[in-house]
């Protein structure tokens, strides 16, 4: 393995240690949680059924 | 921290920018707001006024602008899901994070089919749009007739492409400088188009009229189909928004955007399109636009919207050779950078040259690349929320495809490429896009959605059974 691999290894594992420390202490800042789903959904059939009466 | 150490680690940026690497946390950029305003910049597009034209062959503007907001809001958050929510996690690029449902290989096989025919097509489409652009102008200004199908347009169209790859070949800066001009003037366009098309036509005059070659009787089933065009126009985002949302800072950044963005944005120039079309009588905007407002906005307004073509094909032929480079084998990252550009511009030549109606008919290529579309976003729901429970191993996307736990079977994962077959069958036998048949189920419950559905729920359960052993996805158990 030539010095490039190995340091192109050595960032690759660093960047996945970083998420991996993340991950552990579940410090996902900004996570999509159960609020974004339900308004994703009420907006979604919102829209949907507003517009069907309207103009289906 | 010396020279040498400074330089590797702009070098590691840079590949991670690139895709090569996940982009950490603090390397992303892109807030709420820039990533709003750059999906609206690539939504607000002249393509939107060919779909808003292409609504109002089907039904009026009342039913039209409900199918617009209706299949394109459902189009977007299913589009959006499995691409935008991993991306803005990880901020890994889209086509790696593939490999987690297909295998490298697979992962490959899918740009192309998803990707490359994609982009040619939208180049030979806009690039066509250009030509008529172009034609209408003179014909405006020299007091002729315009000939959609003549020798005009074809030498201005093929212009366009090749004008379009010099552009592209120049490199990215000039790219960015003509999306920060074009975009928010196609806005004030588009807000121009409106006010003249309302200044001859009050609302409920326009929410009155009909359609203009509505296909079948049953306007219920016209109603549908323009749903459906909506949503493959929802669901054409899917190869180009990961990628985005990859810059964003997380989850939430990466998806919500999407929302005002894509969906806001390009539902606005789909209504201008829409009504133009609708109370002008013909669905080409090159067409309606030369009579909205007299000689003078006529010349302003096409003359416009055939340099806004041109911007539309670079970004989409950059986007698209960037990552035929990421994907590529090593033959294809030895291409030069100019030359690859112009190779992938030989198919949309051809079209322009050989099958100039294609631009007349483009809703049928759009709802064509909805049956691959709609699958891939339902393989992504189900493997990314249902079987991986939104957590990817970043080591074997990135690391030695070999030995990857993502290797599947000769990198291709056979389970993922059944399922897009099962999607995409599906959809062709629920409406064919070419013939616009479809079964009685289609009224009710379109196409696209269907083929999402049966497609995720084949990787889901094929997978549950079959994806065993070492290389197989790693899929979590219990």
């Amino acid at each position: 393995m030539s010095e490039r691999d190995n340091g192109w290894s050595r960032e690759l594992r660093r960047r996945i240690k970083v998420y991996d420390e993340i991950d552990a202490k579940n410090d996902w800042h900004g996570q999509m949680g159960a609020g974004d789903y339900w308004g994703l959904l009420v907006l979604t059939v919102v829209l949907v059924a507003g517009f069907s009466v309207w103009g289906g | 921290m010396t020279h040498t150490d400074t330089t590797e680690q702009q070098g590691y940026r840079d590949a991670a920018e690139r895709g090569d690497l996940p982009l950490l946390p603090a390397e992303r950029l892109w807030g709420f707001w820039e990533f709003t305003y750059a999906n609206s910049a690539l939504a607000i597009a002249t393509w939107a006024f060919l779909i808003g034209g292409a609504v109002g062959l089907f039904v009026g503007p009342r039913e039209g602008i409900a199918a617009i907001v209706i299949g394109n809001i459902i189009g977007v958050i299913l589009t959006a899901l499995p691409t935008c929510v991993p991306a803005g996690k990880y901020g890994v690029e889209q086509f790696n994070a593939l490999r987690s449902q297909f295998g490298p290989n697979g992962s490959r096989l899918v740009y192309f089919l998803a990707v490359v025919f994609l982009t040619m097509g939208w180049l030979a489409v806009l690039s066509m749009m250009f030509g008529r652009s172009i034609d209408g102008l003179t014909a405006l200004v020299s007091g002729g007739e315009a000939a959609p199908l003549g020798p005009k347009v074809t030498i201005a169209a093929i212009g366009a492409i090749l004008l379009t790859w010099f552009v592209v070949a120049k490199g990215p800066t000039s790219i960015k400088f003509f999306n920060m001009v074009i975009s928010p003037a196609l806005v004030l366009l588009m807000g121009w188009m409106m006010y003249l098309i309302l200044s001859h036509h009050s609302f409920g005059e326009l929410m009155a009229m009909q359609a203009l070659a509505p296909p079948f009787e049953d306007k219920t089933l016209n109603f549908i189909i323009a749903v459906e065009v909506n949503l493959a126009a929802g669901f054409s985002w899917w190869p180009y928004i990961g990628n985005l949302g990859r810059l964003t800072r997380n989850e939430r950044t990466a998806f919500w955007p999407n929302i005002i963005g894509i969906f806001g944005a390009a539902a606005l120039g789909e209504v201008v399109g829409l009504l133009g079309s609708v109370a002008l009588g013909n669905s080409d905007p090159t067409i309606w636009m030369a009579q909205v407002g007299g000689v003078a906005v006529g010349v302003i307004a096409l003359g416009f919207v055939a340099f806004a073509n041109v911007t539309s094909m670079a970004n989409i032929l950059y986007t698209s050779v960037v990552g035929l480079r990421q994907i590529g084998t090593r033959a294809i990252r030895g291409i030069r950078w100019d030359m690859l550009l112009f190779l992938f511009c030989v198919v949309p030549l051809i079209l322009v040259v050989f099958y100039p109606t294609m631009y007349d008919g483009f809703f049928i290529f759009l709802v064509w690349t909805s049956a691959l579309n709609s699958a891939l976003a339902g393989i992504g729901i189900a493997d990314y929320f249902f079987l991986r429970r939104q957590k990817l191993d970043l080591g074997g996307l990135h690391g030695d495809p070999a030995t990857s736990p993502y290797r599947f079977a000769g990198g291709f994962n056979p389970i993922g490429i059944v399922a897009l077959i099962v999607g995409f069958v599906v959809y062709v036998a629920v409406f064919n896009p070419q013939t616009l048949e479809s079964v009685p189920a289609f009224k009710y419950l379109t196409a696209s959605l269907p083929s999402c559905f049966a497609a995720g729920l084949v990787h889901y359960v094929l997978t549950r059974i079959f994806a065993k052993g070492e290389g197989w996805g790693n899929y979590p158990r219990g």
